[in-house]
């Protein structure tokens, strides 16, 4: 049995995570709440604030504390998977299986929301509309949703990384002729070309696509999600007046 | 053999078709934010964000152009 390399990656980024993670809760245990944040807190809170408005918004008071633990992990998880590549190692998120997973847990989440919010004959007679031919449109339509996700992230990383392949192949030949032009001989040389070129297409392929592939499948999750919640069920129920905690 | 291995150059090539018109709608995307912020000057961050992700939605498709070229080129050698 071959192991895929990326597995290795996937540990190593399950390791840094969890240990940043551990720590950041310590600090934030210990820091006293009356006072003003300072450090490494600030950044924390202001991302975990943020993510919170924009579930809220979404999928409206009542549901937001369920949810925005799962956002929260998918924004630190995915975006830290596509900037890995900086450090050299293969991005786990140009691997199909590690985003089709991804991509299968939002996918159950609006499931489980449909079932909810519609019941199982209203989930079941939503194949038949408008008109009961349509049934095997809607079958592949349930299901292209984690296939659109999982392919969207998938593809774009890995484009950037053969890009980034051909780049630093081509900038290899480049400075191999340049060389022989001097001494004539056609040796393989350190490749000296990339360092010049490399980094604003690393700054574009890794930081930005990366940063704009994970918003997207964020704010797709959480906007697929919020469809699925009828809007008198987004606020918080008027007859106990309380929020009540789903996933606890 | 060798006109199998021409054939698939010229289906990877055809593939890599379907980001034509992808452009022209990112293009379009992308003019007619222009529009909205000379129009509504205050709502610029809103606009950009919105404009990025309609943008990257749409990319979707010259992406599987993209995946299925590369797909014939390393998968059926």
């Amino acid at each position: 049995m071959t192991v895929q390399s990326d597995v290795y990656v996937i540990v190593l980024i399950t390791i840094i995570l969890g240990a940043a993670i551990i720590l950041l809760s310590k600090k934030i245990d210990k820091a006293d709440p009356l006072e003003k944040p300072k450090g490494i807190i600030v950044p924390v809170l202001w991302g975990v604030e943020t993510v919170y408005n924009m579930v809220k918004t979404n999928v409206g008071d009542r549901y937001a504390n369920a949810l925005t633990p799962y956002i929260i992990v998918l924004w630190v998880y995915i975006f830290v998977s596509n900037i890995i590549s900086l450090f050299g190692l293969s991005s786990p998120t140009a691997n199909l299986s590690v985003t089709l997973l991804l991509a299968f847990i939002t996918w159950v989440l609006i499931q489980i929301t449909e079932f909810r919010f519609q019941g199982v004959g209203g989930y079941f007679h939503s194949f038949l509309e408008p008109i009961p031919v349509m049934l095997p449109m809607n079958i592949f339509g349930k299901f292209s949703t984690m296939v659109s996700m999982s392919l969207r992230l998938f593809g774009n990383i890995l484009c950037g990384s053969i890009m980034m392949q051909l780049i630093y192949t081509f900038t290899q030949y480049l400075s191999n002729k340049l060389v022989g032009l001097f001494t004539s001989s056609s040796v393989q040389v350190f490749n000296f070309v990339a360092p010049v070129v490399a980094p604003l297409l690393h700054a574009y392929f890794d930081l930005f696509a990366g940063f704009i592939q994970t918003l997207v499948f964020v704010t797709l999750t959480v906007v697929l999600i919020g469809n699925d919640i009828p809007e008198e069920a987004k606020k918080v129920s008027v007859n106990t007046g309380t929020v009540t905690p789903e996933s606890h | 053999m060798d006109i199998t291995r021409g054939l698939i150059a010229i289906g990877a090539g055809l593939a890599v078709c379907a980001g034509m018109m992808t452009g022209l709608g990112e293009g379009t995307c992308a003019a007619h934010a222009c529009d909205a912020i000379g129009r509504n000057p205050e709502a610029e961050s809103k606009v950009r964000s919105t404009m990025i992700l309609g943008i990257a939605l749409s990319e979707t498709v010259a992406i599987y152009g993209l995946l299925v070229s590369i797909l014939l080129m390393f998968v059926f050698q």
